[in-house]
């Protein structure tokens, strides 16, 4: 049991406290991480308490390294579970998906034109859905492509980014880029976003 | 709904949901918890609040990273439905 109950630290507290590298702070700073991840990642099979502990660890260094960064806006436990959830998380999906041999059933259903028959079945949203294949064959390049096809198979960005040796950001960037091209190619069809709207709602 | 189409489903909502300016992940990192605390404050939602509501409707991780950070630090983020 640590000496510092982490509910009585206002935020200069736990700066100073964790600044001074104290021991009891930087153990409060630690449990009260590892209660947060239990909290919210306990129930996941993949998370054992063993990880969460490891995490909890790994989140305090992550937070030291960081502390320059703090923003006094914010809760600063808020701040540290934050940055513990990211450092968790990221670990969690890099282990659920070591490679990123992707789904081909993905990239088919995105590019493949035999879809022409559900357009006919579903009237104005399978014409919507055709012209999105058409963009994603037409609009972007073979690595907008690759990406894009990556998310819908549920491919998490860190592995992909690792794959493609590029910053996760780049991946965001290049996934970004992608949608903007789609959606302009939508619009310039007449498919602005209320009418994308309209019609994925009407089922 | 086939898979074909749930996979177009799934592109034509993130299409549709894209702004011309986005805020990225590590952007999100930087402001979620003010973004918390504010909810949790029940204050008006400023530009980066907007910023970030958006960027969790295109990026399915780091709305799984604020679902996490709101029940790890119990802050009730159920007026957000339809928003995010
Ligand atoms: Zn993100």
């Amino acid at each position: 049991m640590s000496g510092v109950e982490a509910s009585d630290l206002s935020n200069e507290a736990w700066l100073a406290g964790l600044r001074a590298r104290d021991a009891d702070v930087l153990d409060a700073l630690r449990e009260r991480i590892c209660l947060g991840l239990q909290s919210s990642l306990g129930h996941r099979a993949e998370a054992g308490e063993a990880d969460l502990d490891d995490f909890a660890q790994e989140a305090v260094l992550r937070v030291m390294d960081k502390l320059d960064s703090y923003r006094a806006e914010a809760r600063f436990t808020t701040w540290a579970m934050a940055l513990a959830v990211r450092l968790s998380l990221t670990k969690l999906r890099r282990r659920s998906r070591k490679d990123v041999s992707l789904d081909a059933s993905v990239a088919a259903s995105l590019t493949d034109n035999s879809g022409a028959t559900e357009a006919a079945t579903h009237g104005a949203r399978g014409e919507m859905f055709n012209l999105l294949r058409q963009g994603v064959a037409q609009a972007l390049t073979e690595r907008q492509r690759q990406v894009i096809v990556a998310e819908l198979d549920g491919v998490p960005q860190v592995v992909l980014a690792e794959q493609l040796q590029v910053s996760p950001g780049a991946v965001y960037k290049t996934s970004h880029d992608a949608r903007r091209k789609l959606k302009a190619f939508l619009s310039d069809a007449g498919y602005d976003s209320d009418t994308v709207g309209e019609l994925l709602d009407a089922r | 709904m086939t898979a074909d189409e749930r996979h177009l489903d799934q592109l034509a909502r993130l299409v549709k949901e894209t702004a011309d300016e986005e805020i990225d992940c590590d952007q999100f990192l930087e402001i979620v918890a003010i973004f918390l605390n504010r909810v949790a404050q029940g204050l008006d939602p400023t530009a980066a609040c907007r910023a970030l509501k958006q960027h969790v409707r295109v990026c399915p991780e780091c709305k799984e990273e604020l679902l996490a950070i709101a029940q790890a630090e119990s802050v009730d983020i159920s007026c957000l439905q339809g928003e995010i």
